[in-house]
């Protein structure tokens, strides 16, 4: 019997700074056969292991085709983010996943897809955005919009930057307080909305972000016509065992380990209400 | 000797089989603590074998899923290696003269580790136990397994199910580990005779009489739990008298919530997992601070949606509450599983 | 046995568990049914009580302070350093430049052990510790009261109530077994009274709260006993001298000195005349305040508060924090007591016990806790913290830091060991066998199930070879040996043993008490107005009382649970806040325009800081509280001051203001 907690080791291959407080690792299998069955789709996620500190959820943020190495990227705001922001390449780290749910892909195909991220809520959409630039022709239009509260917040700076100069996709950036250099787009990100063409009937959008950014943006695209099962986001909850036995992120009779963390925005409403 | 569904052992029997039990494996059974109280317990001799005890401080999940228990333990080696080591108990282990209600959890608790992603550690330790059954047919004080379908008398699951008759036990085979266990000590066993299994139909039925209790209406309570059709100021009242102790959690034979934590520093250390409780103001707390669930009443609304809903029932094959009513002797401020149930029916606040 | 019997280390109502043991270690806990204290019951902290012996921050070897830094030492070398230190210290400077601090968490065998030191080796009676602030110091050392923080009522006597008061306590934070029993009394119909300045957890249940003005708790019991006796008009000789000396107390004098209506006063007075049998709950919310000694002295009035009968019945259960701070000072670990209060001061006391220990005992009194940091030169402290439970904190921490030498007995890191040059680890109650006496003054046992982690050591053999290398040799087989010489020698533990222990629950330890009347006149025109210059005395530029709060957040920051997983995480102690978090009224907040959780400036006339406002539906218009556990943020707000008679440090409220930031 497969030990679901054990972790396996991996190892830091690089490491970035992406802002002030948050950077992406990435990480490899210490075993070879184990890096050939981590199979992992856009959305899922990962528990990583600091022995000594704890374990802590992180969203893959890396797209699996084609790469030796998984990224996280982690902002430093507990214990286990604190101790894995001390460490560097060639350091060990305990991995367990992948885990939870995933995002729907070839359930979308066909459609115009629209990703709507705040600031740390990039990471989970970026293997998505990638894996569906990888086959771009199975999705109607691209739209990616993207804000953070500054441009020293934005992560993925490289990455933005290919993605504007893309022809074959929408690119959209705004921060709440720009600083001198800014020439972009100023405000919150969904005031992007407005200025995207978005088809109401044919859109599937993917938000992901701080919670009060996903209340105002779901409402917005509510509004604009989107129907509530096509509206896709991942919840965040204290996690400690990731494969549904703890009970730390259950919400009703949902683990947002196993029936998520990707939820669509009706599945989200039928949850919240027997608390 | 003779396959039968049902043996009778003699009372001065039970001692050479408890003895016989000793050679092989640990014995878990009701072991007087200290005036009054009892617990499953390992006993070292057949004597210490509380026979006529009502209920134990604590359920045998205990036994099972360890209040505090080691997951694994990590070792550095040169060169910046880690190796890992699980911890396993394989130990085997008799759960002898356990009440139904108890057992009826374990079922449950079967099918919690063992759905999605099997528990290795709790299913080691289940490979390796057997359960005996011990039926009951004098509830005690706060019993209300009958409206749980818990008991008195189980129906199957067990490997042995004793029943306590004038002049020992009728024992009822489950299983072939059951089976196994007879056999293992067969000179000590006899077929039972039809009288004696007439005996146990008419106690069980004597027994359904006594615990019937109007106590938990679960029906109705279930319902109204499911559809979130129960009053909010139910919660607040009973937010307002609990004292987040974690009790309910803790007696409760069928609450898994655990956490994990990392012990001994960055050197040699060992991961363990611990008892938690989702009436923890913390169970649901988040690095950035964030708490969905910092209000008691939400917590004690999503703890009975857990253990009564349809939901998870579905999810789970039974209800939450297999009604050993320990909840109502622990809990600080009295919000226990009857007085829930009851106040839920009657819609009274 | 894999289940090992004992009581629970936190809070003083003494609760039965069981220990569950696996190997060699301890892996659980379960309540006791059969306890009369427990019932089946814990609160979060008994539930986890068994991880302070798993837990990795636990003391596992001797360590010494080399270059400014606490290193692992054997048990040789920190055990000489310790006793050569403070035999050249006392050597040098004499006697009285030594100081010993016991604890009331720790075991009476430990604590008469260490007593025994500081009066036989060291020859000092500097030998205190720093709860003992809690128990009204200055009022316990009189016979005549010191039934009134040595309680003859025990938790189990609430079963019997028909009155339950409950006098700024809030047990759902500090005494949660009395909790229950307090809330299942309310439901079954037992009259609940609250008086607070901010209302408890259980306060929902009470038929009433009253709220009067932070230091006014006196003329709120002056009143109502006026009122009781309006609705029972005195028949005995007592109660007539007591009426006669409250008659001027009008429910409408007291609304305009306290706050609380007339009409209040009059209605909980009418409910307390026709009790029976009321029980008053207290804690060191009563104990720590200015008029300490009035409040409880007017609150025991209601002894002769019944039905005809002229035998006074006791009514006042007073709490003390934590599980043993009645036996610290049974046994001794006060300046001028041995064991039983037995005075120092006393010639056949000192030759009693001369003869006992073979070594003269020092005469005169010494020095109590808060005043002994800053005038000793050496200490040795056992499983005490006074940086962490005196009201000065920052004053103690830097008394700390001057003396020559400081050695720390203990199991935790606290704020006291970061200032030692030797911390000695020691044994938590899951590692060694000894005695509590809990806040009802019911003897227990604690039971060792595990050995203590690393090299730690039970504190009692510590003391023992400390005192041998100090030259008063110690030999002692077991605790049990060390209970019995307390037995002998001290009538209140007469007959005392481990083995008369065994059998059932404890021993209850009724000190023999009358109960004297009190003396209500006490309070005439001039310390009347001495009271009322005391008052803090808001106007328009600090119109709000801030106080604080004993119960809110008892335990945040205690060490045991900082030590702990589960109990960090759930009791606050791994979330500490950057500013001191104060509680003030939804109408005070909309005066100022205040949101919840809103940054604000906290002045008084003393300073001010910066703090979070949290809107509070328990707090009423006028006050501001802050938790008790947070005075050290609000010290320039609200500073620590003496008792103006006892010099016992107290935190008087103050008025301050509270603005947007």
């Amino acid at each position: 019997m497969e030990n679901p907690y054990l972790p396996d080791l991996a190892e830091i291959v690089s490491l970035r700074d992406e802002t002030p407080d948050t950077k992406t690792f990435a990480l490899r299998f210490r075993d070879r056969r184990r890096w050939e069955s981590f199979n992992y789709r856009p959305g899922q996620f990962v528990e990583v292991s600091v022995f000594g500190v704890g374990e802590a959820p992180f969203c893959l943020a890396s797209p699996r085709q084609g790469a030796e190495s998984f990224d996280i990227t982690v902002r430093s705001t507990g214990a286990v983010t604190r101790a894995l922001h001390a460490l560097g390449p060639g350091q060990h780290l305990g991995v367990r996943g992948p885990l939870g749910n995933g995002f729907p892909l070839d359930e979308v195909k066909g459609r115009d897809i629209l990703f709507v991220g705040g600031g740390i809520g990039l990471p989970p959409l970026r293997p998505l955005i990638s894996t569906m630039l990888g086959r771009r022709d199975q999705f109607r239009s691209i739209t990616v919009l993207y804000g953070a509260r500054t441009p020293a917040d934005l992560v993925y700076k490289h990455e933005l930057a290919r993605w504007r100069a893309r022809p074959d996709m929408e690119f959209m950036v705004t921060v709440d307080v720009p600083d001198q250099d800014w020439r972009d787009h100023i405000g919150v990100v969904g005031s992007l909305l407005p200025k995207a063409s978005i088809q109401p009937s044919s859109t599937v959008a993917f938000v992901c972000g701080p919670p009060i950014m996903i209340k105002f943006v779901v409402r917005d695209l509510l509004q604009l016509g989107l129907r509530e099962d096509s509206i896709i986001t991942t919840l965040e909850r204290h996690m400690r065992c990731g494969i549904g036995k703890c009970n730390h992120c259950l919400i009703g009779d949902k683990y947002v380990c196993i029936d998520g963390p990707v939820f669509t925005y009706r599945q989200m409403k039928a949850m919240m209400d027997p608390g | 000797m003779e396959e039968a569904g049902a043996y009778m052992i003699g009372e001065k029997q039970v001692f050479a089989w408890v003895a016989a039990l000793l050679q092989h494996a640990q014995v878990i059974a009701p072991r007087r603590l200290r005036g009054s109280d009892v617990a499953y317990d390992a006993v070292e001799s057949p004597d210490q074998v509380a026979w006529d005890y009502r209920t134990s401080v604590s359920p045998l999940k205990r036994r099972l899923f360890p209040q505090i228990e080691p997951m694994f333990s990590w070792h550095r080696q040169a060169g910046d290696g880690i190796e890992l080591r699980p911890v396993y108990d394989e130990t085997e282990r008799v759960f002898l003269a356990i009440r139904p209600c108890d057992l009826s959890a374990v079922f449950l608790l079967d099918r919690v580790f063992s759905r999605d992603h099997p528990d290795t550690y709790y299913l080691t330790r289940r490979q390796h136990s057997s359960l005996v059954a011990l039926a009951c047919t004098q509830p005690d004080e706060h019993c209300f397994c009958i409206c749980a379908h818990a008991g008195p008398f189980l129906a199957g699951g067990y490997d042995l199910q004793l029943t306590p008759l004038p002049t020992g036990y009728l024992v009822e085979v489950g299983t072939d580990k059951g089976w196994e266990l007879v056999r293992q000590a067969e000179e000590l066993f006899s077929v039972a005779p039809a009288s004696a299994v007439q005996a146990r139909r008419e106690l069980a039925q004597q027994a359904e009489q006594r615990f019937a209790d109007d106590r938990a209406y679960f029906a109705a309570a279930l319902r109204k739990v499911t559809f979130d059709r129960v009053p909010e100021e139910l919660w607040d009242q009973m937010g307002e008298r609990c004292l987040s102790c974690g009790a309910c959690a803790f007696v409760c034979p069928t609450c898994t919530c655990f956490t994990t934590a990392d012990f001994n520093g960055t050197g040699d250390g060992v991961r363990c997992r611990l008892w938690d409780s989702c009436l923890y103001e913390s169970h649901a707390l988040e690095a950035s601070g964030h708490n969905p669930r910092a209000e008691r009443r939400h917590r004690l609304k999503a703890r009975f949606f857990h253990k009564l809903s349809y939901q998870f029932a579905q999810k789970l094959g039974s209800h939450g509450c297999v009604g050993c009513g320990r909840c109502i002797t622990a809990c600080l401020g009295r919000n226990d599983m009857t007085k829930v149930t009851a106040r839920i029916r009657r819609g009274e606040l | 046995m894999p289940y090992v019997t004992t009581t629970c280390p936190f809070c003083g109502c003494g609760c039965g568990l069981y220990l569950e043991v696996q190997g060699q270690r301890v892996v659980g806990a379960v309540p006791s049914l059969d306890h009369p204290v427990s019932q089946g019951r814990l609160c979060v902290k008994g539930w986890h009580a068994h991880e302070l012996s798993a837990t990795p921050q636990r003391f596992r070897t001797p360590l010494v302070r080399r270059n400014g830094e606490l290193r692992d030492a054997s048990w040789e070398e920190a055990l000489d350093l310790v006793a050569s230190r403070l035999g050249e210290i006392r050597a040098a400077r004499g006697p009285g430049a030594v100081g010993v601090l016991g604890s009331a968490r720790g075991t009476n065998e430990e604590n008469y052990l260490l007593a025994k030191l500081a009066r036989c080796c060291l020859g000092t009676n500097n030998i205190d510790f720093a709860d003992r602030l809690e128990a009204l110091p200055g009022l316990f050392d009189l016979p005549q009261h010191r039934h009134l923080t040595t309680p003859s009522l025990t938790v189990a006597d609430l079963e019997g109530a028909d009155l339950i008061l409950l006098w700024q306590s809030d047990p759902s934070h500090e005494h949660p077994a009395v909790a229950a029993r307090v809330m299942r009394a309310a439901e079954e119909g037992v009259t609940l009274l609250e008086v607070s300045t901010r209302r408890g957890q259980l306060g929902s249940l009470a038929q009433c709260h009253l709220s009067p003005r932070p230091g006014t708790d006196v003329y709120l019991v002056y009143g109502l006993l006026r009122c009781v006796f309006a609705h029972r008009p005195p028949s005995t000789p007592v109660t007539e001298a007591l009426a006669e000396d409250v008659s001027d107390r009008s429910a409408e004098r007291t609304e305009a000195v306290t706050g609380v209506s007339a009409e209040l006063v009059d209605k909980a007075a009418e409910l307390i005349s026709r009790a029976q049998r009321p029980v008053i709950v207290c804690t060191r919310g009563v104990t720590s305040w200015q008029y300490s000694t009035e409040l409880l002295n007017a609150l025991s009035a209601l002894s002769w508060v019944n039905d005809g009968a002229l035998q006074p019945r006791p009514v006042i259960l007073w709490l003390s924090r934590y599980c043993n701070l009645q036996g610290a000072r049974d046994m001794g670990v006060v300046p001028y007591f041995v064991t039983g209060y037995q005075p120092v001061a006393d010639e056949g006391t000192r030759a009693r016990f001369s003869r006992a220990w073979g070594r003269e005992l020092p005469a005169e009194a010494g020095l109590a806790a808060w005043d002994m940091l800053e005038q000793v030169r050496g200490m040795l402290v056992m499983g005490d913290d006074p940086v962490g439970r005196l009201p000065d904190p920052g004053r103690a921490r830097r008394a700390l830091r001057k003396l020559d030498f400081l050695a720390v007995i203990d199991i935790l890191p606290t704020a006291t060991t970061e200032a030692a040059h030797v911390v000695l680890p020691g044994a938590s109650f899951a590692e060694k066998d000894g005695t509590f006496t809990s806040a009802d003054r019911i003897v227990q046992q604690v039971r060792q199930a595990a050995s203590p982690p690393g090299a730690a050591r039970a504190e009692w053999k510590i003391v023992c070879e400390l005192s041998s290398r100090l030259g008063y040799p110690m030999s002692y087989h077991s605790p049990g040996m060390v209970l019995d010489e307390i037995a002998a020698l001290t009538p209140i533990y007469k007959g005392l043993s481990f083995a008369a222990l065994e059998a059932g629950w404890g021993s209850h330890l009724s000190l023999t008490t009358e109960i004297a009347p009190p003396d209500l006149n006490g309070v005439d025109e001039e310390t009347e107005s001495v009271l009322h210059r005391a008052l803090p005395a808001p106007d328009a530029e600090f119109p709000l009382v801030m106080t604080v709060d004993y119960s809110l957040q008892a335990w945040v920051d205690d060490p045991m649970v900082e030590g702990t997983v589960t109990l960090r995480r759930e009791l606050g102690a791994d979330r500490v806040p950057a500013w001191p978090v104060i509680q003030i009224s939804a109408a005070d907040a909309a005066d100022s325009q205040l949101s919840d959780g809103q940054r604000v400036r906290l002045r008084s006339r003393t300073g001010e800081v910066q703090a979070v406002a949290r809107l509070s539906g328990g707090v009423s218009p006028g006050i501001v509280v802050v938790p008790f556990a947070m005075r050290e943020m609000v010290a320039q707000v609200m500073p620590s001051a003496p008792h103006p008679e006892s010099g016992v440090p107290i935190l008087p409220p103050c008025a301050v203001s509270v603005r947007k930031v």
